[in-house]
């Protein structure tokens, strides 16, 4: 187990690198001049030639990449263009907040989801299935950022009880957490109720069945457990489906947040701090997939074995071989809501 | 397809598939909400088509005399802050979210299907490189990914395009690399291979129509996913700009007059909700009537 | 005499309510086990073996199916007539199941010696470790070394993972095993093994068992008695030595016809023509009669009743009931 999470931390390394490539790309062929707009408008072209060479601006593609490469390795995220101040400072204030709204909306869907979807699965074509249906179907096609506002038309403007912005306390949470964490809960639920369907007609389940064993312990420890699969790839897709919630629904609760940065840096074009957030949001992601795939080899010792069997020069291939389970259920899966 | 007659075998795989598709259909048929799901798509793509001869006016004709105006029977929808008639904007709405769906995700497709027929029917390193982007790509919130790619532009139509498109690679190449490996060492394949047939050949008439199913589904789910995507990319001021009536814009905008004029944010969440209502119904029946053994 | 009787059921119907129509999946199958004895359970795919024997487990997937008539009694006790509970405590205990392929029955997630203890802890009053221990010479006993108490059923072959579960519904020592086509999906080699492990236990254990095949040949070897069904029917049923030396039923002969033995007299392989009806859609009369070599005007129109020769051999066709048919009438 510790050699297979290892393992599955050093495949984490291509992928960051790979990420900051892409960034950097995006950022290097992007018009504008950031010395420009570093000074401002009122300086002079010789202030600015010599911002340039200082920032290394003037260097080629390769050395920048270079040069932001070994910035990043000391955690140093250039300056933001707008305040002057180093970009990981201002990330530092607001990504607690957007995580902490990422994790409570990815916690409160399992946490309503997965039961709701076994409920589902267990009494199909019953009336609580079909409502099931019908609300998943709902939470996968509306937009989160509209339910937010009709969240707080109804709560704030007609009713008044829920504060319709900011997060100054518990009770400024409920609307964001409702809003975003739609479309996951409706995700899970459609996720856990069709993998249950499935692995309730299993042969094993019947097995148990035949030893006596109780439903609930059936239900729980034989299906649920094998079901937990492709329930894990969705939790780890919904996962960066309430980071993106968050980054939208930031804007209409007005939530410092990370999201509410890296949009107000784009409508400012202040680059170093866009880069900044995006590459700050993709490693939380890719952490949260590495624990996924933890979660996975934790659960199904078919993928555990894969690690321990061969070792050393083979990794990287058997990485793609576990991460086709998760694939499949992944394909399987619907894809809306998927943002 | 139905020019491929190098052998008598393949004219009996389209007519395999001929029969299928015939099958398909009529499963589909039995399929109440998914026919709903069909019609609510055919009515939304005529409203998109005739949105000048539906629209009660001009989407962008402003009356200063009549500026948020409540829902009337002049105005089904009422108006907004310029007096343009909602109802009007949100039928030509469905043109922008319609076009901006299709035409991203097809672009998206396009090369996602290319990368994952790549990865699955040649494995090995290939595949190993291909989905490691792939994974790359993955490690980035789709959306933010989107945002990521239209801040590189200048905002508007053109760069949400891009950025949808791109952003719905990965997922498409995962889906066909998982089918192209499926169908990859079957026998008619191997036949053709034995036969001297080019890889690229290969590819295209014997593995393509073979996993067209999935690839239809996927396709289907990811239109709505576009538009919504496309949406929230406008709703943050990213992506189609005003005066462009397109939905996630208009909402963005009618945000400042919520509280006093609460209609104006409620026809065009609807509108999205519906197109992707439509689309996700359709999806959803498709995929159990191309694969029977799904369902139940 | 039916003192003795471990299993006795009574006209048994259990039907499949889908939305194509009414599957008659079982028809008033009357079906005796004494305790000791292996009754061999033969027929063809669909015929309805599977569903008798989830009908005696009390496992019939519902919906759709569902038990329309009938008693099971197990050691004089109506099975049917039990709550979930009670039934519950039989399974696994008194009556365990083995299902017909080793490759899905196991959980894939749970190691073979945690699956084997889990039944002995749910029966027997057993700490963990004891369970355990009593699980290891489980295992041991049906030819598996304890020291692969720890792994996964991915980590074992067919032949092996069949051995597991049979070493599951022995855990208990129960009182009546059935055995669900044990080897059908095993290679030829393999299948003699399990089934001479299988003999062996019974002997050890004299438990009872209930062998649902299509071969005749492993009837012959391990069976007492035997019923032959054809669509959700037992059509004959008997001591083995009556069954084989004095063949009544036409579709029984036909079985007997297309087995390639060396010990029957038949030379040429006869296969039986066409095919077995579709349970939802059973002809009129006797279901068999499309097939039938001796079919006369009365099969086409009446379902024929149970027969009884004497000796508990027991057969369902017009040919020999055609009397007691007409005595009822009139
Ligand atoms: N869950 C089910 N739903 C509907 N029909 C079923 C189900 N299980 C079995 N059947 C039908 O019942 C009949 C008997 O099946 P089964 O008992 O499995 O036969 P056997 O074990 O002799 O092959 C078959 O026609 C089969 O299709
Ligand atoms: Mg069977």
């Amino acid at each position: 187990m510790l050699r297979y999470i290892a393992k599955r931390l050093l495949t984490m390394i291509p992928v960051l690198i790979g990420i900051s490539f892409i960034i950097f790309v995006l950022m290097y062929f992007t018009p504008g001049d950031p010395a420009e707009m570093l000074l401002g408008d009122l300086a002079t072209p010789e202030q600015v030639d010599a911002l340039r060479e200082e920032l290394g601006l003037n260097d080629g593609f390769f050395q920048r990449y270079f040069n932001y490469m070994k910035g990043l390795l000391k955690g140093d995220l250039g300056k933001s263009y707008v305040s002057k101040m180093p970009v990981w400072d201002e990330i530092a204030t607001r990504l607690p907040v957007t995580a902490r709204v990422a994790f409570l909306v990815a916690i409160f869907a399992v946490l309503i989801g997965i039961p709701i979807g076994i409920l589902s699965a267990v009494r199909q074509y019953s009336f609580i299935d079909s409502i099931t249906r019908v609300f998943a179907l709902l939470g996968i096609t509306m937009p989160s950022f509209w339910l937010a506002l009709l969240l707080v038309l109804l709560f704030s403007v007609q009713l008044g009880w829920l504060p319709p912005s900011g997060l100054y306390g518990p009770i400024y949470y409920i609307m964001p957490i409702l809003s975003i964490s739609a479309v996951s809960i409706a995700t899970i639920t459609r996720t856990a109720r069709s993998s249950m369907l499935e692995v309730i007609r299993q042969d094993y389940v019947r097995t148990a069945r035949a030893k006596g064993q109780y439903e609930r312990v059936v239900l729980f420890r034989h299906a649920l457990l094998n079901a937990m699969i492709p329930i894990l790839t969705i939790i780890g897709i919904q996962f960066a489906g309430g980071l993106g919630g968050a980054v939208v629904n930031e804007q209409v609760f007005a939530i410092p947040g990370l999201g509410k940065l890296m949009v107000d840096a784009i409508k400012a074009r202040n680059y170093p701090l866009i880069q900044g957030s995006v590459l700050v949001l993709a490693v939380l992601q890719s952490v949260v997939n590495l624990v996924v795939d933890i979660l996975y080899a934790f659960v199904d010792p078919r993928i555990r074995s894969q690690y321990s069997r061969k070792v050393g020069k083979k990794a990287p291939k058997l990485a793609v071989a576990a991460a086709a389970a998760s694939d499949e259920a992944a394909a399987t899966t619907l894809e809306g809501g998927d943002i | 397809m139905a020019t491929m007659t190098e052998t008598p075998t393949l004219d009996m795989m389209t007519d395999v598939r001929r029969s299928q598709l015939a099958e398909t259909w009529k499963r589909l048929r039995k399929n109440k909400l998914a026919l709903a799901g069909l019609i609510l798509l055919l009515f939304l793509v005529l409203v998109a088509i005739f949105a000048d001869l539906i629209a009660p006016y001009p989407f962008d004709k402003q009356n200063y005399d009549a500026v948020l105006q409540k829902p009337s029977w002049e105005h089904l929808m009422g108006t907004d802050e310029y007096g343009r008639d909602i109802l009007s904007r949100v039928i030509h709405g469905s043109r922008i979210s319609l076009r901006v769906g299709f035409i991203s995700l097809t672009a998206g497709a396009l090369v996602g299907c290319i990368l994952g027929a790549i990865a699955g029917y040649f494995g090995g390193r290939t595949d190993n490189l291909i989905m490691r982007a792939n994974d790359i790509l993955n490690g980035i919130p789709r959306i933010v990914l989107a945002i990521a790619i239209a801040s590189a532009f200048k905002p508007g139509l053109t760069s949400a395009l891009v950025a949808i498109a791109v952003s719905s690679v990965p997922n498409f190449a995962r889906v066909v690399r998982a089918a192209t490996m499926t169908v990859r060492d079957q026998e008619y394949v191997e036949a053709s291979r034995s036969l001297g047939a080019s890889h690229a050949r290969i590819i295209v008439s014997h593995i393509f129509p073979n996993i067209l199913a999935p690839i239809i589904v996927q396709a289907t789910l990811g239109i709505g996913t576009a538009i919504l995507l496309c949406a929230s990319l406008s709703f943050l001021g990213l992506g189609v700009q005003p005066p462009i009536p397109e939905w996630g814009a208009m909402l963005s905008s009618a945000r400042s007059f919520m509280r006093d004029y609460p209609y104006m944010v409620i026809a065009p969440g609807l509108a999205i909700m519906l197109t992707v209502l439509a689309l996700n119904l359709f999806g959803d029946g498709l995929r159990d009537a191309l694969d029977p053994k799904l369902k139940k | 005499m039916s003192d003795d009787k471990l299993l006795e059921i009574k006209d048994l119907s259990i039907h499949y309510f889908t939305e194509e129509g009414i599957v008659r999946a079982v028809n008033n199958v009357q079906l005796s086990l004494r305790r000791g004895e292996t009754l061999g359970l033969v027929g063809e795919t669909g015929a309805g073996k599977t569903t008798t024997a989830l009908g005696i487990m009390g496992l019939v997937p519902d919906p759709p199916g569902r038990v329309v008539s009938g008693e099971i009694l197990f050691g004089g006790r109506d099975l049917l007539r039990l709550n979930k509970g009670q039934m519950r405590r039989h399974r696994g205990k008194d009556i365990s199941m083995i299902f017909q392929d080793p490759m899905t029955s196991l959980n894939p997630i749970m190691t073979m010696g945690d699956q084997i203890a889990e039944v002995i802890r749910l029966h027997e009053k057993l700490s963990r470790a004891d369970a355990n221990r009593k699980a290891a010479q489980v295992l041991e006993m049906v030819g598996i070394p304890a020291q692969r108490m720890n792994e996964y059923p991915h980590q074992f072959s067919g032949g092996m993972k069949q051995r597991v579960v049979i070493a599951i519904a022995l855990a208990c020592n129960p009182q009546l095993i059935i055995a669900d086509e044990p080897t059908t999906a095993l290679d030829v080699t393999i299948q003699a093994q399990v089934l001479e492990l299988m003999s062996q236990l019974q002997s050890e254990l004299h438990t009872s068992m209930l062998i649902i095949t299509h071969d005749l040949g492993v009837v012959a070897d391990s069976c007492q008695s035997v019923a032959i069904m054809y669509a959700g029917r037992i059509v004959e049923s008997g001591r083995i030595e009556d069954i084989y030396e004095d063949t009544k039923h036409p579709y029984t002969k036909g079985l007997f016809s297309s087995l390639p033995s060396l010990s029957t007299k038949v030379k040429r392989l006869k296969p039986i023509l066409g095919l077995m009806p579709d349970p939802a859609n059973l002809p009129a009369g006797c279901p068999f009669h499309p097939r039938c070599d001796s079919c006369m005007p009365i099969c086409t129109e009446l379902d024929p009743q149970d027969t009884g020769l004497g000796n508990g051999h027991m057969v369902r066709c017009h040919l020999y009931g055609q009397h007691d048919a007409g005595e009822d009438l009139a």
